[in-house]
């Protein structure tokens, strides 16, 4: 019985537990610009309001500090952490059960003996006359809201119910109508955050080490979960010399911690959607929506409504003059994710861009991929393409890179080879093109652009041939064509 | 095909034939050095908005004429083969070379921009 009664206030301590949120960077600006969405005053209405920002942005942190501050004068209040994980591991009812446990303060034990039924209708019965202050946090599903409140008669009025959520769609169709952003830190503040955790507090001992934290605060780009992480990290680091080997570190790819908190956004989306952040990851980020739009928008793909999907899950974001934005951060995770898939799938690549799979796939005849973006900076050998027997006609997004420096081309390209010219072809973007014309077998179907800057071409394709074929001529055309290669490969 | 951007490519002397690229907007040759003309076929293409053949040195004596009918409306016309076609949709137009560009009655407000680069003083 002690026992119980330790736990139970205990459990009330805890949500009481005063929390220093004067001393996090930029918290201050946070809520000023939300208390008049919050509007305190008014004590007729419940006011939903939605934080919406990308992982790892602080929006959980945002939502404590509000709980905080503003709950104190509310008969019931309640932070659930972590909606979305209470509802993986015991769905709807288990989040019933862990809403009023946790507002009326009861153990789990306590409320088997308490008589406390389970249930939506439990919630409206108990709290449609009072004052709450509630804070949903990470809610990823409609259903998690519906088994709070299906409308806001189930909340007495003046109440207030905080959703953070990386899904701006959700709100939308909930009808949560005051949806306050959270961007990024700017470099100052992120600075400010970094050199707090890194140097505990203190200023940077030399001039040096201010360098290399500037360096290392940009790598988070505003992030305030990754500064964290970064901060803590560099804490350890004791010599010049290694702060300079985890920079090097954290430019190829980011925290492991990191990528995880940015992975979760990727793993709730459907198949094709995925594919469509993968493809601008590696070749759309800082593009214009409508080009983008324009090239992913085919049967398979579907980008206009991957990308709409992307952006509402905060993991790209339009900027007003019509660009595509993903986070740097994101974007190397989204990197990552290609490697780790070509190593899992590799009969089904989808989009390539590091040169050595790209080596691999194109010097070893393996299974053909659909997307590929390759700089050739980053090559540091030559690349010699063959003529290939196993040719299959899949690639859509081919886009070769060159630094306008580099005298010569690491690419070399003989015109016997069209493995690269699929007719699937719907962007052709190639920087110093090396032939002169185009393979006889080269008949684009749905090229939507085609980008040959300083290339080599003297005339193009004879489209005369072209407008006489019909499309399945042109199909038997091709066959044929790859026929007399592979049967007489020094012929063609 | 929404896009063609041959810029730099210095030894291409022909485009391909593009009237089947109903949906072309932006045709881009900017520095191709050797080629000969902008293929009649771009006539027909009602998308087309943007035109960029500056720096076409092969391009010689191109005639252009550039109206404005009613306020807001400006009609860009290029000569193929010695006849004058209207090309409605064309927006933005950048073109270098021996050229002659006929401009007629414009109405100075309605203009965002127009650039003359000119390493010549012409006396007409």
């Amino acid at each position: 019985m002690i026992e119980e009664i330790v736990k139970d206030i205990s459990n009330k301590l805890l949500i009481m537990q005063p929390v220093d949120f004067s001393d996090i960077v930029g918290m201050d600006a946070h809520m000023e610009r939300l208390s008049p969405l919050l509007s305190m005053d008014s004590e007729s209405e419940v006011r939903m309001i939605g934080i919406w920002g990308m992982g790892g942005i602080g929006k959980t942190t945002i939502a404590k500090c509000l709980f905080d501050q503003l709950s104190q004068g509310f008969s019931a209040r309640c932070f659930l952490q972590n909606v979305s994980k209470i509802y993986r591991k015991g769905g709807v009812s288990y989040l019933t059960e862990k809403f009023l446990s946790t507002t009326l303060g009861l153990s789990k034990k306590k409320m088997k003996g308490s008589g406390v039924k389970l249930g939506p209708q439990e919630i409206k019965a108990r709290f449609g006359c009072r004052k709450v202050f509630v804070v949903l946090d990470n809610v990823d599903d409609m259903r998690q809201m519906h088994a709070f409140a299906q409308e806001s008669s189930w909340f007495g009025p003046g109440s207030r119910i905080i959703i953070t959520t990386r899904d701006k769609g959700l709100l939308n169709t909930y009808g949560v109508r005051t949806v306050y952003e959270v961007k990024c830190m700017d470099t100052g503040a992120g600075l400010q955050l970094f050199n707090q955790l890194a140097f505990e507090g203190r200023l940077p001992p030399s001039e040096l080490y201010e360098k290399l934290s500037i360096r290392a605060s940009w790598l988070a780009q505003g992030l305030p979960a990754a500064i964290e992480a970064y901060g803590l990290f560099f804490r350890r680091m004791a010599s010049l010399k290694e702060w300079d080997d985890a920079l090097c570190r954290f430019l190829r790819a980011p925290d492991e911690n990191v990528m995880e908190i940015l992975k979760v956004s990727y793993n709730g989306l459907e198949e094709a959607d995925k594919n469509v952040f993968l493809h601008v990851a590696c070749l759309f980020n800082g593009e214009p929506l409508q080009r983008a739009t324009t090239l992913l928008d085919d049967g398979e793909l579907q980008g206009c409504l991957g990308l709409k999907i992307l952006a509402d899950k905060s993991l790209i974001e339009i900027t007003a003059g019509g660009y595509i934005k993903m986070h740097n951060l994101v974007d190397q995770t989204a990197r990552a994710i290609v490697n780790q898939e070509s190593v899992q799938r590799s009969h089904e690549r989808g989009v390539l861009w590091d040169p050595y799979k790209i080596y691999e796939l194109l010097e070893h005849d393996s299974e053909p991929t659909k997307c590929m973006a390759l700089h050739m900076c980053d090559m540091v050998l030559p690349l010699h393409l063959g003529g290939h027997s196993n040719y299959k006609d899949t690639l859509k997004f081919l886009k070769i890179y060159k630094h306008s420096d580099h005298i010569k081309s690491k690419l070399h390209f003989s015109t016997d080879d069209a493995n690269l010219l699929s007719s699937k072809l719907r962007l052709l973007h190639w920087e110093t093109f090396p032939l002169t014309t185009f393979p006889c077998r080269f008949h684009p179907q749905d090229l939507v652009e085609v980008i040959l800057h300083r290339s080599n071409l003297t005339s193009f394709w004879k489209e005369t041939v072209v407008k006489a074929l019909s499309r399945s001529m042109l199909i038997t055309m091709i066959f044929q064509c790859l026929y007399i290669f592979t049967l007489f490969p020094i012929l063609c | 095909m929404r896009r063609l951007d041959l810029s730099g490519s210095e030894n291409l002397e022909q485009l391909p034939d593009l009237s089947m690229s109903v949906n072309l907007e932006e045709l881009i040759t900017r520095g191709c050095k050797n080629l000969k003309r902008i293929p009649e076929s771009i006539s027909n293409l009602s998308m087309l908005t943007k035109l960029d053949v500056s720096y076409c040195d092969e391009l010689n004596s191109y005639n252009i004429t550039i109206k404005e009918m009613t306020v807001g409306w400006r009609q860009i016309s290029l000569y193929f083969s010695g006849k004058e076609v209207e090309m409605d949709s064309i927006a933005n137009l950048s073109i270098g070379g021996n050229i002659h560009i006929q401009m007629l009655r414009l109405h100075a407000t309605q203009i965002t921009s127009v650039l003359v680069l000119s390493n010549k003083h012409r006396t007409h």
